[in-house]
């Protein structure tokens, strides 16, 4: 397992694997997101107390969900690099940073325009929303951070070490709406609960489904690019760019 | 003509269809900027080897 990931791991494999996975996770994409869309706006029934604006619901809860799960893999990925010195696993955090950052935006502007009618209010500075703008701004250091160094292995330690520091923003997020009164609801899906009808649990899932295998796609996308700056020295990306493949 | 009077979602529907919009906007962007990386990237180090020949 470990020399297969060590092999996966070396750039000129990445690269080459990469290309043959993105087209399936783009598929998988655009199919999850037109039947989610399905589910989402007409399969689904309108809910009891929030009407029509559940669907809304459908775009934020799994902006939300990305956001966190962006955030942690960035983590990871710059603990792995710090440790073992990968040199893929700084690149998967380096370009997660602003996918991440934008689905944060996302769903910090769907949650506001659903609070409009719902709460009457666009922002109130709740523990979720605080908690959940301050993870924008880790975000957005993260990238300004990456960007102030030249040499990749120094802006790669500084900004790992920040989004390690960062994460302890995220059970603040998850637990902010049990440890503090909050206007914002609570989670109505657990690991051994989900109060919701089934229609909508299908909507969400979808949605939710769709848009990991977009990060998934785009990550793989962008890597490919770094990677090529990075060895643009060796021997194979000469070959590559000189040959005229993509 | 049911479809539309169904997609009409009552008093929420600008609320509804700012944040599909919105939601579309982001991923295009996402989605049209990483493509615009990668050709500059290619165009970047083509021109760099084609200098150092």
């Amino acid at each position: 397992m470990w020399k297969w990931i060590q092999a996966f791991a070396s750039p000129k494999n990445f690269y080459q694997t990469s290309a043959k996975i993105i087209p399936w996770f783009l598929y998988l994409f655009i199919g999850l997101t037109l039947i989610g869309l399905y589910w989402a706006l007409i399969a689904s029934p309108a809910d009891y107390q929030q009407g029509e604006s559940v669907r809304i619901m459908y775009v934020h809860v799994p902006a939300a969900w990305m956001s966190l799960f962006i955030y942690i893999v960035m983590a990871i990925a710059g603990a792995i690099g710090l440790i073992w010195q990968i040199k893929l696993a700084n690149i998967v955090a380096k370009v997660s940073a602003p996918i991440g950052a934008a689905f944060t935006f996302l769903a910090l502007v769907t949650g506001s325009v659903w609070g409009k009618p719902m709460w009457g209010t666009w922002w109130v500075w709740d523990a979720r929303l605080t908690s959940e703008l301050i993870l924008l701004f880790l975000y957005l250091a993260y990238i300004s951070l990456n960007s102030a160094f030249d040499n990749p292995k120094t802006a790669s330690k500084a900004s790992s070490v920040l989004a390690i520091v960062g994460l302890v923003n995220i059970p603040i997020i998850y637990y902010s709406v049990e440890w503090w009164n909050s206007l914002h609801q609570g989670a109505s899906i657990g690991v051994n609960k989900v109060s919701m009808q089934i229609d909508m649990f299908i909507a969400l899932m979808l949605i939710s489904f769709a848009f990991k295998f977009l990060y998934g796609a785009l990550v793989l996308m962008r890597s490919r690019d770094e990677i090529l700056i990075r060895e643009q020295n060796s021997t194979w990306v000469k070959t590559l760019i000189m040959k005229g493949e993509k | 003509m049911e479809i539309f009077t169904l997609l009409a979602f009552d008093k929420y529907a600008s609320y509804i269809w700012f944040s599909y919009g919105l939601t579309f906007i982001t991923i295009a962007h996402l989605f049209i900027r990483t493509k615009s990386i990668h050709r500059d990237t290619i165009k970047q180090l083509r021109s760099k080897y084609l200098r150092d020949l």
